[in-house]
């Protein structure tokens, strides 16, 4: 085998070719092929590989005679081929020769010379090995001698068994020969088979054979043409590992699984020590190690301390930045060498690249400086460039898958919540339900999930709100916001339910969808019902006994009014006769009806108080309050002082003049002082309005106390010019419009009543722009 | 010219009636005083009694049968009845009946009071203004 310039200078030769011409490599190459080519057929040579270049591919065979040191003429059969670069220019000529005159059919050569038999046998490319019928080693040639250690010497007399058939074969060797002289059957002969040997060594290897019985008078002889194949199952093994790998990748779609694929078959394919998968985070810009095969591996498929590498960095983080493989023969030379579980001296690494980016790295370390070779170099690359599509797809399976889990997971949460809530929560998409809580189920009654999937609520109520429904489903596409609405459903058991419904739209599996809460209110409408009810029966029964005070205190009145008159009549018509005593106590008579029907008129006031007929008004209480002292006719030794300026109020008219008239005349009645004072203030406090009437008369005896607002109380019962209604009458006022009184006897003398109005902000705030 | 119109008084009771009668003649009145117990007779009185019909009705509102609102009513819806002054004259001191009675056209709301004496000063000054706005007519 040769390689020649493109001009046809050799710069390569084996020892063949050296053995061929007689020459040692160094008298041969620089020198041009015509040089060793006889005269007669230079021309045709010269044609030859012109050919060659001109066709750009392998030549047909071609025989021509060649010059050897000796002077001898030996014809050789060649074929040629071009070698190129990377790039695809050709860069020379490579070719295989083989003399042609020696390599006729054994028989033939046979029947030659035994020396010229021995030349040929010893210049064969292959291992020549011949043996008798007994399986001893007549013939050793120069190859064999290479291949399997031993010399010509001491391989001749020994039986193959003992020199290179491996102990596991010997028996079968044996007996094989024996079958095939006794039968002349022998499977293994006359053809080229595939068996290991052994070298003088002891170590295995792969050879290829071929064994071809003879027979020279009477007596059979075997010659095996034996070819160490170790380097051709090398690259065999390569491609296996390559095949392997994309067979055990098919249907390997998770990162995981792709990337610890690589690890494995590379480790055991390319008998590498370890092997790790990294790949690039590229929102990190780190590489992280997915695989690794060897010290690192732990469990199944598990890293044991995975490490992370910024890209740029170490040898790995250098070959993912450049995207180019890269041996380092002894790392103990390189700085940027990352040590991980061990120092390893010799590293490969190849970056996995997809689509113009670096994806990934695989790297594999090994403990011998210079244990990489380009061929598993251009192999791990091979396998780099097969995996990068699957494992750029794994990639975005993973992210995906990532994504997906996510939201199972916020979604799983979302159902967690959901599922326990006390209230009905549905999902409805495109107004159908395609999820409901078992709160739901609960409130529909229904037994399954199943029964009331696909359906809507409308389903369970009357068509009649189907426009209103649809309507709002409408709005709720739109995004836009629902009031809730209260309706009548039928549930699965037939039981008739009111249930509120709040609606609002919602993303619900990456869809638009619309999540409705629905609460059972038939309870609490009943409950609103019968409060209704109740309160209107309150109100008939308030009416009637309005009436009722109404109508009683006119018939009460009649007959005291004729009492009255009557005992008027007596004194009129008997006036004469009736001494002082008798007038008096008719008079007295009199007197008492009328304080009667006061007490009747106070009833009457009071019984009607409640029924709030008039509206609130604006009320301006200085103007008021006047109006109560002028009505009140206050006796001369008494003294009112009202604050300057009182607040407008919003309230009702009668009922604030009552609440005025009876406190002020209360003041009144009851002051025993010599000069009496009664103060009328207010103060803003609390968001209400606080008023005050104090005086300095007799004051709340404690015995009666709080009592002093209940009907027919009297503040002291001395006093018999009153009945005791007033104040239950002002209390009532006060309370019924959600306000406050009370009273508090003052230290000195009398006493100050207290009560609250509401305070309208934003009415005093236009009262104040208006009077502005 | 002397007022010579008669009154009509619708009244259920009899000492209520006793009382106005005693006051007429206490006062002095010449005028005729007619007592009906109940709307439906004092409407009754008042069409046997076209070409004689009464100066003033004095009602009360308490009465059997037709109450003083609806006999107001009637009387109001008459073209010719509803010429003659009603004043109401009841113990109901409620505000809600005071308005009914004005919103019926009432030409007068009186509270009776508790004495009697003090009935008569006021029966004495509604007489005084009837005088008048009849003298003025």
């Amino acid at each position: 085998m040769f390689f020649c310039s493109l001009k046809g200078e050799f710069t390569f030769v084996n020892h063949f070719m050296e053995r061929l011409l007689g020459l040692e490599s160094d008298q041969i190459i620089g020198r041009h092929f015509t040089d060793f080519v006889s005269e007669s057929k230079q021309k045709d040579t010269r044609n030859h590989f012109k050919e060659v270049l001109s066709n750009q591919r392998l030549s047909d065979y071609f025989e021509f005679p060649i010059k050897t040191s000796s002077g001898n003429e030996v014809w050789v059969g060649q074929t040629t081929n071009l070698y190129k670069d990377e790039g695809g220019n050709p860069k020379g000529f490579f070719g295989v020769a083989r003399p042609v005159t020696k390599l006729r059919s054994v028989e033939h050569l046979l029947s030659e010379s035994e020396t010229k038999l021995q030349s040929v046998i010893d210049s064969a490319l292959d291992a020549v090995i011949v043996i008798n019928e007994k399986g001893i080693i007549t013939e050793w040639n120069k190859q064999a001698e290479i291949t399997f250690g031993w010399s010509k010497q001491r391989a001749l007399g020994k039986r193959l068994s003992e020199t290179i058939i491996p102990q596991k074969y010997r028996e079968a060797h044996e007996r094989g020969m024996k079958h095939f002289l006794n039968t002349g059957e022998g499977p293994v002969l006359n053809q080229r088979i595939e068996i290991t040997a052994i070298n003088a060594t002891g170590i295995e290897f792969p050879v290829e054979l071929t064994i071809i019985p003879n027979k020279i008078d009477g007596v059979y002889f075997f010659s095996s043409f034996v070819r160490d194949i170790t380097e051709k199952k090398k690259s065999e093994r390569l491609l296996k590992a390559v095949n392997d790998l994309a067979i055990n990748l098919l249907g390997k779609t998770t990162l995981e699984e792709v990337a610890w694929e690589i690890a494995k078959n590379t480790i055991e394919k390319l008998g590498f020590e370890d092997c790790i998968v990294y790949i690039l985070d590229e929102e990190t810009q780190l590489l992280h190690q997915l695989a690794a095969y060897g010290p690192k591996k732990a469990e199944e498929d598990e890293i044991l301390d995975p490490i992370s590498i910024p890209i740029g960095k170490g040898v790995v983080g250098r070959v993912a930045k450049i995207g180019a493989p890269v041996i380092v023969d002894d790392t103990s030379n390189d700085p940027e060498y990352i040590v991980d579980d061990n120092v390893r001296y010799s590293e490969l690494c190849v970056p996995i690249i997809e689509g113009n980016k670096v994806i990934g790295v695989i790297d594999s370390e090994h403990p011998e400086k210079n244990f990489y070779t380009q061929e598993h170099l251009e192999t791990l690359t091979t396998i780099a460039n097969m995996v990068s599509t699957q494992l750029s797809n794994a990639i975005v399976n993973k992210q995906k898958e990532e994504a997906e889990r996510l939201l199972r997971n916020s979604e799983e949460r979302w159902h967690k919540l959901v599922d326990n809530q006390p209230e009905a929560i549905q999902i409805t998409e495109k107004g159908r339900i395609v999820y409901l809580n078992p709160a739901g189920l609960e409130l529909y009654e229904a037994e399954t999930l199943d029964q009331i999937l696909g359906k809507d609520l409308i389903d369970l109520s009357t068509r009649e709100l189907k426009p209103e429904f649809e309507n709002r489903l409408r709005l709720l596409q739109e995004g836009k916001k629902v009031p809730s609405i209260e309706f009548e459903i039928i549930t699965f058991k037939n039981n008739r339910k009111i249930i509120e419904v709040t609606s609002s739209p919602v993303i619900y599996n990456n869809k638009k969808a619309i999540q409705t809460i629905a609460r059972d209110i038939t309870e609490k409408k009943k409950e609103e019902e019968k409060r209704e009810r109740l309160l209107n029966e309150l109100k008939v029964v308030n009416d009637q006994l309005q009436e009722f005070a109404h109508v009683v205190s006119h018939d009460l009145k009649a007959p005291l009014r004729a009492i009255s008159s009557l005992s008027e009549w007596v004194i009129e018509d008997y006036g004469d006769k009736l001494d002082e005593e008798g007038e008096k106590t008719l008079n007295l008579i009199i007197d008492n009806v009328e304080k009667m029907d006061e007490l009747i008129e106070g009833i009457l006031t009071y019984s009607t108080t409640s029924g709030q007929q008039e509206l609130d008004e604006k009320i301006d209480c200085n103007e008021l309050v006047q109006t109560c002292i002028n009505n009140l006719d206050v006796p001369e030794h008494i003294s009112i002082k009202t604050q300057e300026k009182l607040p407008t109020v919003l309230f009702n008219r009668i009922q604030l003049t009552q609440v005025f008239q009876n406190l002020i005349s209360n003041a009144i009645r009851f002051m025993d002082s010599e000069s009496g004072l009664i103060e009328i203030n207010c103060h803003p406090e609390k968001g209400k309005w606080h008023f005050s009437i104090s005086d300095n008369g007799q004051g709340i005896s404690e015995e009666i106390g709080e009592n002093v607002f209940d009907l027919f109380a009297k503040a002291n019962n001395k006093n018999e010019d009153s009945t005791g209604i007033g104040l239950s009458i002002v209390k009532k006022i006060i309370e019924n419009n959600g306000q406050k009184i009370w009273f508090k006897n003052n230290t000195e003398k009398g006493v100050t009543f207290f009560f609250t109005l509401p305070k309208n902000e934003t009415y005093e705030k236009s009262e104040i722009s208006f009077t502005s | 010219m002397k007022n010579q119109r008669s009154v009509l008084l619708l009244e259920d009771s009899a000492l209520e009636i006793k009382k106005v009668e005693r006051a007429f003649q206490k006062l002095g009145f010449e005028n005729t005083l007619v007592s009906k117990i109940n709307g439906k007779e004092g409407l009754a009185w008042l069409m046997e009694n076209q070409d004689n019909l009464p100066g003033l009705i004095l009602l009360d509102l308490n009465m059997p049968i037709m109450d003083g609102f609806e006999f107001l009513e009637k009387v109001k819806e008459d073209k010719v009845l509803k010429m003659i002054p009603v004043v109401i004259m009841t113990t109901s001191k409620h505000p809600s009946d005071k308005l009914k009675g004005f919103e019926r056209q009432a030409a007068g709301y009186m509270v009776k009071p508790v004495r009697y004496s003090d009935f008569l000063e006021m029966l004495s000054t509604m007489k005084h203004y009837w005088d008048i706005s009849e003298l003025a007519t």
